[in-house]
């Protein structure tokens, strides 16, 4: 191996490296230069762009030997440059960053654009920075950014970044300048000393017998130092959610293709792949079954000892017999979807290692550092206090990461060779063996009235959970209770049943399955309106939820019902579109579709309770103590905006230590858009008494009384004398007198466990929006283009409009690619050219709209968002291509070739 | 594994004509790099994008001249193609990302032989002949003949595309391009094409008939087709309405496509003629 030598960031670098390995995995892990992102390795993502001679490029497709002699830029190099300062400026005061991952190679992307154009329109942007995704932010703010940059360029000056921080402004992430710089470490970015690295063995089999594993020649391969199987786990192999019944590594048998069977342990990447493909495994197939219906049938394979059906929840409310009997239109179809990858841009990464103090500690992309924790205990057999798990940057979750993935993987392999080490999956390998959403088939029955009332709903959902249960009885329980949709139905039965298969698991993912069933739903009123001749919009208004109004489970809302008021947010607009469709031209078409949905906040009918703690800094600074993980929404931000209107602080005088099961207290996980509203509302409650405990210590210490004494601007002051004490100072009298100015708040709102037929009220609030989509239907070849989109979302209160807008903006895009170009296909989709999430030029304009029916149990009257914004958008879009081309889209998604069957009468 | 970066004609060929094991070619590595990653790193590779001649767009004896090595990027900023085949600058805009067009190249394309290869349909289209360096001697074929099947063509070991060459066309002429995707976006360039179709069409000079028309098809068979029951009904003809929308019918009996993750064979042959029809009314409007 020869050394090559090019310029990095202006400086000459010598590297001893193959000249066919990536310019990519030669910055990364020879040269420990992480701005470059390793999202697929395949040109697909644009994450790891570089600029080469002064042209952007994907440093994965570069073998490092064409580099040589030449000038590589990563964002590292652009650090010292005036370009860099004014993007970054701009990167954050618009939002642009989530979870950030994309963000460095956009930053690379953005400085050759606005060299080549120094004023780009928005569609040269779109074009130029087409070969990036962004899962997470639906690509507006990073287009508003980009067109900042340039007018800020324009003007050549900076304006400061001093943004009020209390509730409802939009302060700049806390993370924001790390992750622009690319200096954030995410799993894949960490480098412990001695490292050694790990590779998983799977199985090429969905249903297989394992009759010998032969690691003999692995072993004698130069570098692995361990191959480790079943046998090797020191405590229970077993892990789950709800049902733990997923091996860590396979003992007699694997259910799915990809499943785990061995773990190589290596001193390099390459000597591990080396090692695990020279594993011996001897398989015996079985016979397997791919879908719920033949799982079900009698003769099927048993994949697990309950049986096949996982779990299979009811709801019934009143009579459906006599809601249908009174119904005078009844509806019944059938609707399908399918799997879904979540696809975030990050595969997921970590490393493990034991602390100085013996401690097995990971260091963890993850949505939820205390249920890893306790998770891998168990597989160790330790008690949970050994463990701690960190969260590193996480590149996006979206339900994903709420699964253990290298997690049981890193520890196992950690405490079985006593190395740190670190476990990094490909893209192909995230496709392969991780969670997806669940597919659905749902059959809909739907009674109502000539006017418009509805009188009945019978629902049934059939739910491939794939090989083992991961978070499939919920996911399920929720779609039955989410099934008639938010509006007031007095009979209503649902069932479902996740049924147990050979697929991949199928786990949580944004929704937990309601843009499954809101997608039937919202059909099927859509089919409702066209029937009786009403607009799909008064047809909603007549049966929408309202306070007072109780739920199919029986719960009658109270506060914060605000479907109305986003109806009536988009009526005007589907007025003004209905009054003057854009002009058909020739073979393209116009429609408008709307549809509604509702979400429970926080976990289906089970406590969800979150611990903070609010501490006075020896400086004078307060910090803030969650395990709340961060994986782009924003909620650390937005508890930090919480605390700064309570204590009516700067963000500057603010801290933050977060998601460290060792430093921090468990505030649950990053799910069921849970996170601003009940970890909020915990931090609201710390924060006013940390507030209140200054206040009657400042007043003692001022001889004031505590009535005349407030809390602001980093001090405490009585109003009448005009005395005042920062809080420095009182920290620094609290260290005397021994006061411990600290507060911990915990927040469970309350839920209650359903009855037998699934009444009761599961969840403590609900959101509620109204999606309406334009598009635009090639009638000759099906393809489908979303021209227009508007949001409106009852968000409570918006704690930060413009991270509420950037969920809205990111989910509506990821329900764009569920409507019409995401299926993941096992064993044929595997990478970003053959499952196709949304791209920049996909994107339509979108027009968020904010309603704030105040919640009273939340953080100033907020609830949760995460998840919510992609729920009716498939329904929408769908509904719109009725709209243009009247054919109904019953199975998702609408490729250009399903359209183009219903359109031609086709199958 | 040795990685030679050739940098003259010469030391390409010096090192090609001592060869004692085949070399891996590689131009802007965008197919490679994805496609055998792995086997790179055990052949030896020859890194042939810094070679000036490959990479030199000239117009000699009444011929557009591309290098194999010219990048999209190169394509799309050459005003000699602007000028004289727009078409190339069509499809490199409708090709992968930026990225990828600062790296990938027309050769690559063509020897990377994708029956849904966007260049290599518009180059069927162009009639372009292609140029191969092998043992110290040039030969010239003609673009149909040296694309044998899916990833196949006709190519010796350690023989290497040098230029490919199109023939001008007298005005009035014109071009056109549709790339049928899976993407909610018209013509997305970060998608591998379900059907394409690139058209030129030459119009008598002072008439609406056309003297001739060539129809080239991608995605659809196991290399990109000509249309040649379509183009039979275009020439000599006036195309009106029924004329373009018959020819654009026609095109389906060139068509031999299958089912893969992007579409099934059936929609693809009912496809076929919405996206000829397309192609073709771009290349009328543009014929001037
Ligand atoms: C993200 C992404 C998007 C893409 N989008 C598109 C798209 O929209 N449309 C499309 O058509 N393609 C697309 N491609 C494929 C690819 O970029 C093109 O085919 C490109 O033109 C290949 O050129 P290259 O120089 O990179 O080829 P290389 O990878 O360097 O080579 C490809 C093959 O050609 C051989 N070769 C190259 N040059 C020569 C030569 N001069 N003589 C002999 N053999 C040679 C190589 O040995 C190899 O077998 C995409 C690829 C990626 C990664
Ligand atoms: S990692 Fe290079 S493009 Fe995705
Ligand atoms: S912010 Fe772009 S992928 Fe997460």
């Amino acid at each position: 191996m020869t050394a090559l030598t090019f310029v990095l960031n202006g400086r000459p670098v010598s590297v001893q490296a193959p000249p066919a390995r990536s310019l990519l995995e030669v910055l990364r892990h020879d040269l420990r230069c992480t701005g470059p992102k390793n999202g697929c390795l395949e040109g697909e993502c644009g994450a790891c762009s570089v600029l080469l001679d002064g042209e952007p490029v994907t440093a994965c497709l570069v073998p490092v030997g064409k580099a040589a002699g030449r000038d590589v830029v990563t964002v590292e190099g652009l650090h010292d440059t005036p370009l860099f300062h004014l993007l970054a400026h701009a990167f954050a005061a618009k939002g642009a960053v989530q979870c950030g991952i994309c963000t460095p190679g956009l930053v690379v992307s953005t400085a050759a654009l606005l060299k080549r154009h120094p004023a780009p329109s928005r569609a040269q942007i779109r074009d130029f920075l087409g070969g990036h995704l962004c899962r997470c932010t639906g690509y507006v703010k990073i287009v508003d950014a980009v067109a900042y940059a340039a007018e800020l360029l324009g003007r050549g000056q900076l304006p400061s970044l001093e943004t009020p921080a209390g509730v409802g402004h939009a302060p700049p992430r806390p993370d924001a300048a790390a992750k622009i710089a690319g200096t954030a470490r995410y799993g894949d970015d960490w480098f412990l000393e001695g490292m050694h690295f790990l590779q998983v063995v799977r199985s090429p089999h969905p249903h297989a017998a394992i009759e010998g594993i032969d690691a003999a020649a692995a072993l004698a391969e130069p570098g692995v130092v361990a191959v480790l199987t079943a046998r090797d786990v020191p405590g229970v192999n077993r892990f789950g959610i709800l049902v733990a019944d997923q091996p860590v590594l396979a003992e007699e048998r694997v259910r799915f293709c990809g499943e785990a069977v061995a773990l190589v342990v290596a001193t390099s990447p390459e000597a591990a792949q080396r090692g695990a493909a020279k594993v011996q495994v001897a398989y015996r197939p079985l016979p397997a079954v791919f879908s719920p219906a033949a799982a079900l049938q009698p003769e099927a394979p048993r994949l697990h000892a309950g049986g096949n059906c996982l779990a299979a929840p009811v709801v019934q409310k009143g009579d459906v017999a006599a809601g249908f009997a009174a119904a005078e239109v009844v509806l019944e179809e059938t609707y399908t979807t399918p799997f879904i990858e979540h696809a975030y841009i990050e595969p997921e990464a970590g490393v493990a290692y034991f602390d100085a103090e013996g401690r097995l500690t990971l260091i963890v992309s993850t949505q939820t550092p205390y249920l890893d924790r306790d998770a891998c205990a168990k597989v160790l057999g330790l008690p949970p206090e050994r463990l701690r798990v960190i969260q590193a940057a996480t590149g996006g979750g979206f339900g994903g990461k709420l699964d253990l993935s290298v997690q049981p993987l890193l520890a196992l392999a950690a405490y079985a060779t006593g190395k740190a080490v670190k476990l990094a999956y490909r893209r192909e390998e995230s496709f392969l063996s991780t969670t997806k959403r669940h597919p659905y088939e749902v059959h809909y029955r739907l009674g109502a009235t000539r006017d418009g009332r509805l009188t009945a709903v019978q629902v049934r959902i059939l739910g491939d959970t794939g090989a083992y249960a991961s978070w499939g009885p919920t996911v399920i329980r929720r779609a039955v209770i989410h099934a008639p949709g938010p509006y007031v139905v007095p009979h209503y039965r649902g069932e479902g049943c996740v049924v147990y298969t050979n697929n991949p698991i199928c786990g949580a993912m944004r929704g937990f399955s309601t843009p499954q069933v809101a997608f039937a739903a919202e059909s099927q009123l859509d089919m409702l309106a066209r029937r009786l001749g009403l607009d799909p919009i008064e047809l909603r208004l007549r049966n929408c939820l309202r306070p007072g109004d109780a739920t199919a489970t029986g719960q009658v809302l109270r506060h914060s019902v605000g479907l109305e008021a986003t109806l009536l947010a988009v009526r005007d607009t589907w007025r003004e579109l209905q009054k003057q469709p854009l002009p058909p031209q020739e073979h393209l078409a116009y429609g408008v579709g709307v549809a509604c949905m509702w979400y429970g906040i926080g976990n289906t009918a089970l406590p969800h309770p979150s611990t903070v703690r609010v501490a006075l800094d020896d400086d004078g600074a307060v910090h803030l103590y969650t395990s709340a993980a961060d994986i782009g929404q924003g909620v650390h931000t937005v508890l930090l905006q919480i605390l700064a209107e309570v204590l009516q602080l700067p963000l500057s005088a603010l801290r933050l230590t977060a998601a460290d099961t060792l430093l921090t207290p468990d505030s649950g996980k990053t799910s069921a858009s849970r996170q601003t509203y009940v970890t909020g509302q915990a931090t609201y409650e710390a924060a006013v008494q940390l507030r209140e405990l200054l206040r009657r210590h400042g007043a003692e210490l001022l001889g004031s009384a505590a009535a005349e004494v407030e809390v602001a601007g980093g001090q405490v002051r009585c109003r009448r004398r005009g005395t005042a004490l920062s809080l420095a100072e009182l920290a620094a009298a609290f260290r005397q007198q021994g006061v411990v100015a600290a507060c911990t708040a915990t927040c469970d709102p309350p839920a209650t466990p359903l009855d037998a037929a699934g009444q009761g009220a599961p969840y403590p609030t609900y959101g509620f929006a109204t999606h309406l989509a334009q598009v635009q239907v090639d009638r000759r070849t099906g393809e489908v283009r979303v021209r227009r989109f508007i949001a409106a979302h009852d968000v409570g209160k918006a704690l930060n409009p413009q991270a509420v807008e950037g969920q809205i903006e990111g989910g509506v895009v990821m329900g764009l690619g569920f409507a019409l170009t995401e299926q993941h296909l096992p064993g044929q989709t595997r990478n970003f050219s053959t499952y196709l999430i949304p791209t920049f030029q996909e994107t339509p304009e979108i027009y968020p709209l904010l309603v704030e029916s105040a919640e009273p149990t939340g953080p100033f009257g907020a609830k949760g968002v995460g998840e919510l914004a992609m729920i009716g958008t498939a329904p929408a879009i769908t509904n719109a291509i009725y709209d243009a081309v009247g054919v109904r889209i019953r199975s998702l998604p609408a490729t250009p070739e399903k359209v183009f069957r219903a359109l031609h009468g086709l199958q | 594994m040795p990685y030679h970066v050739a940098t003259s004609f010469a030391e390409m060929a010096t090192l090609l004509g001592q060869a004692q094991a085949r070399f891996t070619l590689l131009a802007g590595g965008t197919d490679l790099m994805v496609a055998r990653r792995e086997q790179l790193l055990e052949a030896p590779v020859l890194d042939i994008s810094r070679v000036p001649e490959l990479r030199t767009i000239a117009l000699e004896d009444g011929k557009l001249v591309i290098g194999s090595t010219v990048t999209y990027r190169q394509l799309l900023e050459a005003p000699l193609v602007q000028r004289h085949c727009p078409l190339l600058q069509e499809t490199a805009r409708r090709t992968g990302s930026v990225q990828i067009q600062n790296l990938g190249t027309l050769g690559g394309n063509v020897v990377n032989a994708s029956p849904a290869g966007d260049s290599l349909t518009a180059l069927v289209a162009l009639e372009a002949e292609v140029e191969v360096f092998w043992q110290g001697k040039r030969h010239v074929k003609p673009i149909g003949d040296f694309v044998r099947g899916p990833g196949r063509v006709d190519l010796p070991p350690n023989g290497v595309v040098t230029r490919f060459f199109i023939p001008l066309v007298e005005a009035p002429w014109g071009s056109g391009f549709y790339k049928l995707v899976n993407r909610a976006y018209p013509q997305h360039p970060m998608a591998i094409a379900v059907v394409s179709a690139a058209v030129v069409v030459k119009r008598a000079p002072g008439e609406n008939r056309l003297l001739w028309a060539r129809v080239a098809l991608g995605a659809v068979a196991p290399t990109p087709v000509r249309a040649r029951e379509s183009e039979a009904l275009l020439c000599g003809q006036v195309p009106e309405a029924t004329c373009v929308q018959r020819a654009a019918q026609a095109a389906v009996q060139a068509v031999s496509p299958i089912d893969d993750v992007r579409a099934s064979a059936a929609y693809r042959r009912q496809v076929t003629p919405a996206v000829v029809e397309k192609a073709l009314r771009a290349a009328l409007e543009a014929c001037q």
